[in-house]
């Protein structure tokens, strides 16, 4: 259909459009009722006029039936309008009132004008998140216009199909909404949004249509059925829980018609809805309750009522299993015998678990009613549940057909998400387009313990009552991201100018706190550069390295600044020393053990802190298993407890750390060797030594190989620990002097090839703070001295090398060692 | 080519196209609607349903026949049961009656909603200029 065709067919709604237009639907209502009381008072006037003759009666009666002529042409003309606006719900017209309104107003040298200036475009603008002001700057800078479009021939063309059709053919409107960050798929999502809530307004106006008059439930549909009285007492009719709204009814209708035809067979017509908590169990429920009382269901279930237990009511209502057992007889007894039930026992697990703790099996006691073709039962249940004490009973097995919850699906979240964007922006907010796509990423990449929709829906509440709270109008992508950003402290979101620059001169911010290691300061950067623009994949974890090298040379420290630079805080680091998970039982002391009753260490950990650096030491001394267990986080980022909870690691960096091939690192570096060149070499040292698997070394972003500190660099370690004792010192009011010969001394006592530059902190700490600490208590320094630790102090310290080998916080003090022995 | 002379005008003038409406489409709505309102009544007092489970027991009310021979206690329980068919009947006609008369005042309303729409342009008309020479006293 070309846009001659179009405006000829548009011509059918002219007068209605410009009726419309001259007095929109909420004047055209305040007008009527201004008619309507003015014709009220005309009315009093009459009757006041002819008790007591205080008027003149044929003024009065006058003014009374023009006001009611003009309140009846008034009615007139909304009734043609409306029929006008309707039209495509009754009939078949060859396009929609809005449509119709987009082509009349359309000069036809530039379509988009007119589309843009007609209400539909208007609305499809705002939810785009865009301003009046973009509007003009489009004008400003486009080159040409577009006169000429085809539109796909459907049964009724509406506003969406032709706004698609016009985003294709004008080049410039495309160009300038990518500058907007509106793409194809964005564009025809708010055109699709606009086009749903114009239909839905119709359809929600009318009301004496069959589908809202059906809605009206009827009188006397029970009588020739039973009451159930026990089932009454301990349990509620599913429609008065959940309120049903025709998206949900949309959402659901996969799960329900499965639902449905699983009940309407004979025997054993049980379903079990299989879901996490939060996919809308109650709704699919609610859902398939409000098609009995809208009679859109099958014959066979015509007439059911569907009623949920309150199980927990139940359990908690007898204290001993006689008791618990008859009432359970008697409601099911009751059930059955009305013939019209349909009973919910939600979390049927749990359900028979409470039960066997008060020794009792409904199982055994159910199974005449589960069979029963009379009665029907719907179960509810968690997939990990389900698998634990569901399937593993061939009777329940057989008496419960399963029907899963399909709970991550884009376009029905994306849906449900605008329908409630809707119903609480009310007048004065309004969440745009790309606002409640940013509300599902967020909700599905970087919010943890959670399941979709509930999650995603959460988000978006809490999204709108902060705008409002804060005065806002619109609820935009960025403060999306940035809601999301207080929550998780991920930086997500388009970067600013100041991060811009931070991210491109992210190797000099690190070198600012780590010495020397060219190699890793770059491989890390870059994947910090790479998750913060988007082009890493959403279903891994932000980066995942293995550090390679000897002790003592900066990889926990690279982890430490790495979080601090990303995650804004030291403090987000977890640390696994993974030698002390070399045992039999390390997996399960990892990922929990249900029979122990115990819960895993890093699965806590990581749920307790999904948005941070998981620093794995010493990766190679832990077991095959556990290898196994990472092998799928690094793949996948996710994995999975022992109590079959989904654990989320995407929104982690993971380091591995080994010196593993220490030696030959250090004998290459020591041989004046380039280590980049022999990068190969030391992971197929790594693989022929079974320290990782080549499977697991694949899994890894890079392999970052960190040498051995020179003498500069452990120079460099001595002046920046003692710049920070410099500051403490300040703090009290003393100053201090780093003297070279200090630094020197740290150089020959702190560093060690086996283990690097660790003994430096530790002399300040245990050394240098003494002696000064003994000055200050001796007088020997005051408040505005400067302190210099002299040769003679240095001399009179401890004579033996001090360093240490330090194992998860316990210092082993090593015999004396020279710089430069090997151990 | 009457047609296509009346579809043109109706484009071009609105109160063409308004008479037109006036007198076609909006009673064939008009129709329609009435008759959603006579199947709402019928939908909403159950008259299918209740007219099939006339002489049903009124909510399954009524008593067991005991086991064994007791000829007292059958005959009582076959006059209660046969009672509670009775009570249930009653209330199912008095139910279908509500609703069949319903349905004949909407019918009637709706007929009558059709005259008036049939003269409401007129009456409209009447009204206003009625109104307007009685206001400048003429």
């Amino acid at each position: 259909m070309n846009f001659q065709d179009l405006f000829e067919q548009s011509l059918y709604f002219r007068h209605a459009i410009r009726i419309n237009a001259l007095v929109s639907i909420p004047r055209r209502l305040i007008l009527g009722r201004i008619l309507a009381v003015l014709v009220i008072i005309g009315l009093i006037g009459i009757t006041a006029s002819l008790a007591f003759g205080m008027f003149d009666l044929f003024r009065l009666v006058g003014f009374t039936l023009l006001a009611a002529s003009a309140w009846l042409v008034l009615f007139a003309l909304d009734a043609y309008v409306f029929s006008y606006l309707f039209r495509e719900l009754t009939a078949s017209p060859r396009v929609t009132f809005e449509l119709a309104e987009v082509v009349l107003r359309s000069d036809q040298h530039d379509l988009a004008a007119g589309f843009l200036v007609s209400s539909f475009g208007g609305r499809v603008w705002r939810r785009l998140g865009l301003l009046p002001y973009d509007l003009e700057t489009f004008y400003a800078d486009r080159r040409g216009t577009v006169s000429a479009l085809t539109v796909p021939t459907q049964r009724t063309v509406n506003g969406a199909l032709y706004a698609k059709a016009l985003y294709e053919s004008d080049e410039d409107l495309k160009a300038f909404l990518f500058t907007r960050g509106v793409n194809d798929e964005v564009f025809a999502g708010a055109v699709d949004w606009v086009q749903t809530e114009i239909t839905g307004w119709k359809q929600r106006y009318r009301w004496w249509s069959v589908e809202h008059l059906r809605e009206i439930p009827g009188i006397g549909k029970d009588w020739s059925f039973g009451t159930a009285y026990h089932l009454e007492r301990y349990a509620r009719a599913a429609s008065s829980l959940v309120r049903v709204t025709g998206l949900l009814r949309e959402y659901y209708r996969e799960e329900v018609d499965h639902l449905e035809s699983v009940l309407s067979r004979g025997r054993s017509a049980n379903a079990v809805l299989v879901g996490e908590t939060g996919s809308g169990l109650r709704d699919a429920i609610a859902v398939f309750a409000d098609r009995i009382t809208r009679q859109i269901i099958t014959p066979q279930l015509e007439h059911y009522r569907v009623y949920v237990l309150d199980t927990d009511l139940l359990i908690a209502d007898h204290s001993s299993k006689e008791e618990f057992e008859e009432t359970l007889v008697r409601i099911f007894d009751g059930a059955l015998k009305t013939e019209n039930i349909v009973i919910v026992i939600e979390h049927l697990p749990a359900f028979l678990t409470n039960a066997a703790q008060l020794g009792s099996n409904p199982a055994n006691l159910l199974e005449g009613y589960f069979e029963d073709p009379r009665l029907h039962v719907i179960a509810t249940s968690t997939p990990d549940a389900y698998y634990d004490r569901l399937s593993s009973d061939p009777r329940l097995k057989r008496w419960f057909d399963r029907v899963n919850m399909e709970h991550d699906d884009h376009v029905r979240i994306t849906r449900l998400l605008e329908e409630l964007a809707v119903a609480r922006e009310g007048r004065s907010l309004l969440v745009t387009y790309p606002a409640v796509q940013a509300v599902y990423e967020s909700a599905r990449r970087y919010l943890t313990g959670g399941v979709m929709p509930d999650v995603a829906l959460d988000l978006l509440e809490e999204v709108i009552s902060l705008a409002r709270s804060k005065g806002q109008d619109r609820v935009t992508k960025r403060f999306v991201e940035s809601v999301v950003e207080d929550k998780t402290g991920v930086p997500i979101g388009e970067a600013d100018e100041g991060e811009r620059k931070r991210l491109l001169n992210l190797e000099d911010i690190l070198h600012q706190k780590i010495v020397g290691q060219d190699a890793a300061v770059s491989a890390v950067s870059d994947a910090l550069r790479r998750s913060r623009s988007g082009v890493s994949s959403p279903d891994r974890p932000l980066g995942v390295f293995l550090f390679l090298g000897p002790t003592g040379v900066g990889k926990t420290e690279t982890a430490k600044v790495l979080a601090d630079t990303f995650f804004d805080s030291r403090d987000d680091i977890i640390r696994i020393d993974m030698s002390e998970y070399s045992e039999g039982d390390a997996l399960s002391r990892l990922i929990g053990n249900v029979g122990a009753g115990m819960t895993g260490m890093l699965a806590s950990a990581v749920n307790d802190n999904p948005y941070s650096v998981l620093l794995l030491d010493e990766f190679e001394k832990t077991t095959q298993d556990v290898h196994d267990l990472f092998l799928q986080i690094f793949d996948e980022g996710v994995f999975h407890d022992a109590y079959g909870n989904e654990v989320n690691c995407r929104n982690m960096i993971i380091i591995a750390t080994s010196n593993a091939a220490s030696d030959t690192i250090r004998s290459l570096v020591g041989g004046g060797e380039e280590l980049a060149a022999h990068k190969h070499d030391i992971i197929d040292q790594l693989i022929s030594t079974n320290a990782f698997r080549p499977e697991l070394i694949n899994r890894f972003d890079d392999v970052v190989l960190f040498h051995p500190l020179s003498k500069e660099d452990t120079a460099a370690v001595a002046e920046r620990e003692l710049a920070k004792l410099q500051i403490r010192l300040n703090k009290r009011g003393v100053s201090f002097e780093i003297t070279q010969t200090l630094v020197e001394y740290l150089v020959e006592h702190g560093y060690d090839e086996q283990f690097g530059a660790r003994a430096i902190r530790r002399i300040i700490t245990g050394d240098i703070e003494k002696v000064i600490s003994h000055k200050l208590l001796t007088g020997e320094i005051k408040k505005g001295d400067t302190a210099v630790i002299s040769e003679e102090d240095l001399a009179s310290l401890a004579k033996p090398n001090p360093a240490r080998v330090v194992t998860d916080g316990i210092a082993t003090r090593v015999s004396n060692r020279s710089p430069g022995s090997d151990a | 080519m009457v047609r296509a002379i009346l579809t043109r005008m109706r484009a071009q003038f609105f109160l063409v196209d308004y008479v037109v409406w006036h007198y076609t489409r909006a009673m064939r709505d008009g129709a329609r609607i009435v008759r959603n309102l006579v199947w709402f009544c019928f939908h909403f007092f159950s008259i299918a349903l209740l007219a099939r489970t006339l002489i049903a027991p009124f909510e399954k009310l009524g008593e067991q026949y005991p086991q064994g021979f007791h000829p007292a206690k059958m005959l009582s329980t076959f006059v209660v049961n046969i009672l509670m068919r009775v009570v249930g009947a009653i209330v199912r006609l008095v139910v279908i009656s509500i609703g069949f008369l319903s349905m004949a005042a909407v019918l009637l309303a709706g007929v009558a909603a059709f005259v008036v729409w049939a003269i409401f342009p007129f009456a409209t008309l009447g009204a206003g200029i009625t109104g307007v020479l009685l206001i400048i006293g003429v």
